[in-house]
């Protein structure tokens, strides 16, 4: 870790829409996706010149500017362990900071989540998924439909039906 | 004896030469045995085979290697139980029972307001459930009670499908007796007999009928008490002390107690428990709700032990509940967000997050929404959320519905359909894929019960006593006074002639 002792490098990333941000290399890590292009591309030498933003194709410019926001405030943070398991993980254990932070609408937040996914960052994945899951836990189908303004395409016969067996039919 | 039979089957050795049939080695695992065995050895034996899940006769439809069989188990899809765990409810006053018949009758159920307290909301789903069961015909619910409940059978009852006398629905109150009278006399006229002698026995004691030592108790040897008017029944009625409904239960048209009753599950339901001599009937309630093997100790503990069990700590009456103060707090509660329950899926949930703290969506840029994510982002959302919810996802839209049951299919259960055939046999047809409707159980957190010291002090439904007479002082004010005045001047006269005495004896 001698790379922390001098002097903040800034890379240079845009987003889709052609919006160009200058981060510090430090912040920048926490995604795995630009991390490993970096490295992999001999970015990270000293000499190395990157005059050129390096594209993230999928991601518009708010969402970036987010998710950058979220990377300066983290990045500092100890990586979270991986733990590999099936069962089901807690979400009560936002905090408090990415709690304001994720009040936002909900077409942002889906979009939080695919940008995380894009460039690899486990933590925002992390507390924006749970963020999520949050907002179905506890609800039953019409407030799920509230919240998420979805439309209710059963017929009743339909959802008496799959209320009363709860099966599955493979048509 | 082939030479199969007399060798092969008893040959252990890898390096056996024996000519009339030669070693081959097994294709998955490599080990070398003679061929006429290889066949058993792949389909019993082999480690590295790939064989059906030990679940495959209960729907799983796993094919993996034997070896791997251990570690699928626990998570295998066809691995599931049925939960036992079961409530109690009794009546409030025995007239109730009658009033319940009638509700169940006439399908009127009481609304589950989710505004109401979880205690509230549990009696109310619970007094349908039993009205319900009502509505079953007397005969379908005889036949239905086992020696563990001979009082009224398990709630919910069961279908009987090949059961002819009986239609669970549309039935009202004529048809009833209707088809009791049919049914009546189909059985008299099979058990004539039996019927006969029974009468036979009946009328040979009826003579005996009004005894009053038979009726007290009647497994004493004695002599028949008769003709002294002690009608036993009149004595009966006269020490029970009339049951009055309290006004809470009545405010809320509930029937039953709002309290749970905790009968050991392998107990006997009936009216040797001290509570039923003055309610009547004991109503057991049961759970049986499928889960995955895995889910279940999550199951029991939120759906069961952490909340229904300890319904008392988790919603605190006012002791005046039963005047109809409708005051509660709590001992114990989630965390953080609340329990709600959904009497849908008669299931207690846990909300983390009230809906106030999200942003509502205000035409935002992005025409994301929850139905239009890829399918990675749903197996990846499905790691954070319950069963329960997961359920009541796949309710909410078809597109939602399929998400669940194929994004998710390793959430989900497969449970084998059966279907009757004729009367008392049934038929596997086949399997359906469902999703359980279960959760873990939130972090609670234990409190004081402050705010009930409270509002005891200014409850409105407290009946105090008022005295109206003037007090009148017990003691007179200066009555210590004169105690002391009197034993000091006691004190000093005796002293006085002490001293007196003494000096008259010198």
């Amino acid at each position: 870790m001698a790379a922390e002792a001098k002097p903040e490098r800034n890379i240079k990333i845009s987003s889709s829409d052609n919006e160009t941000f200058t981060v510090p290399r430090n912040v920048i890590r926490l995604s795995t996706t630009i991390n490993t292009l970096l490295q992999d591309l001999g970015l990270d030498e000293e000499d190395a010149v990157n005059t050129d933003p390096i594209p993230v194709q999928n991601v518009t410019a708010p969402i970036l500017k987010k998710v950058i926001a979220w990377c300066t405030y983290h990045y500092q943070d100890a990586t979270p362990t991986d733990d590999a398991d099936n069962r089901e993980k807690r979400t009560d254990d936002i905090a408090s900071w990415d709690v304001e932070f994720l009040k936002v609408d909900q077409g942002t937040l889906f979009e939080l989540i695919l940008a995380a996914n894009y460039l690899d960052i486990k933590g925002l994945l992390d507390v924006t998924c749970k963020t999520v899951a949050n907002m179905i836990k506890g609800k039953s189908p019409e407030e799920i439909r509230r919240t998420f303004n979805i439309k209710n395409d059963f017929t009743p016969e339909e959802e008496e039906q799959i209320r009363k067996e709860n099966a599955w039919c493979e048509d | 004896m082939s030479t199969h039979e007399s060798h092969c089957s008893y040959c252990t050795n890898i390096n056996c030469s024996f000519k009339d049939c030669l070693l081959v080695k097994c294709s998955h695992c490599h080990i070398p045995l003679h061929p006429c065995k290889l066949e058993e050895h792949i389909e019993e034996v082999c480690r590295r085979a790939p064989t059906k899940c030990t679940n495959h006769l209960n729907g799983c439809p796993i094919i993996l290697i034997r070896e791997k069989i251990a570690g699928h188990l626990p998570n295998c899809v066809a691995s599931i139980v049925v939960c036992s765990r079961d409530r109690c409810r009794k009546l409030n006053t025995k007239a109730c029972k009658l009033q319940l018949k009638h509700l169940g009758r006439k399908n009127e159920f009481l609304p589950v307001d989710e505004e109401d307290d979880l205690d509230i909301q549990l009696a109310c789903y619970d007094q349908n459930l039993i009205a319900e069961s009502y509505h079953f015909s007397r005969s379908n619910r005889v036949q239905q009670r086992d020696p563990i409940h001979p009082a009224h059978p398990l709630i919910p009852l069961r279908n009987m499908p090949y059961d002819m006398t009986t239609s669970p629905y549309n039935l009202d109150d004529s048809s009833e007796d209707e088809q009791r009278e049919k049914v009546e006399l189909v059985f008299s006229t099979i058990h004539s007999n039996i019927n006969f002698q029974r009468e036979k026995l009946k009328k040979s004691r009826m003579v005996f009928a009004n005894c009053y030592m038979c009726q007290i108790d009647p497994s004493v040897q004695h002599l028949h008490t008769l003709g002294n008017g002690a009608d036993i029944e009149k004595l009966k009625k006269r020490r029970m002390t009339p049951q009055v409904m309290d006004q809470f239960h009545e405010k809320l048209n509930l029937k039953v107690s709002i309290v749970i009753e905790n009968a050991p599950e392998s107990t006997l339901k009936s009216e040797n428990i001290r509570e039923i001599k003055k309610g009547g009937t004991f109503y057991t309630l049961k759970c049986l709700k499928t889960v995955r093997r895995s889910e279940y100790g999550d199951h029991c503990l939120s759906q069961h032990t952490q909340s229904i069990d300890q319904m008392n700590e988790m919603i605190l009456r006012c002791p005046n509940w039963t005047r109809g103060c409708q005051f509660s707090t709590h001992r114990v509660r989630p965390k953080t967000g609340k329990l709600k329950y959904h009497p849908r899926t008669a299931t207690l949930s846990h909300q983390p997050v009230p809906d106030a703290q999200f942003v509502q969506d205000d035409g935002s840029p992005s025409d994301r929404t929850l139905e239009n994510l890829p399918l990675w982002c749903y197996e990846l959302l499905a790691m954070y959320l319950p069963s329960s919810s997961l359920y009541n996802l796949s309710l909410s839209s078809r597109k939602l519905r399929e998400v669940v049951f194929i994004g998710c299919n390793k959430r989900c259960y497969i449970e084998s359909v059966w279907h009757p055939l004729k009367k008392g046999s049934w038929i596997q047809k086949d399997f359906a894929w469902k999703i359980s409707s279960t959760e873990p159980p939130p972090a609670l957190e234990w409190a004081v019960p402050v705010d009930l010291s409270h509002h005891i002090s200014q409850c409105s439904h407290f009946d105090g006593v008022v005295y109206e007479e003037k007090l009148i002082p017990v003691f007179p004010r200066n009555l210590e006074n004169d105690i002391w005045n009197g034993f000091s001047n006691e004190l000093s006269e005796k002293s006085i002639r002490a001293e007196i005495q003494d000096i008259l004896d010198e």
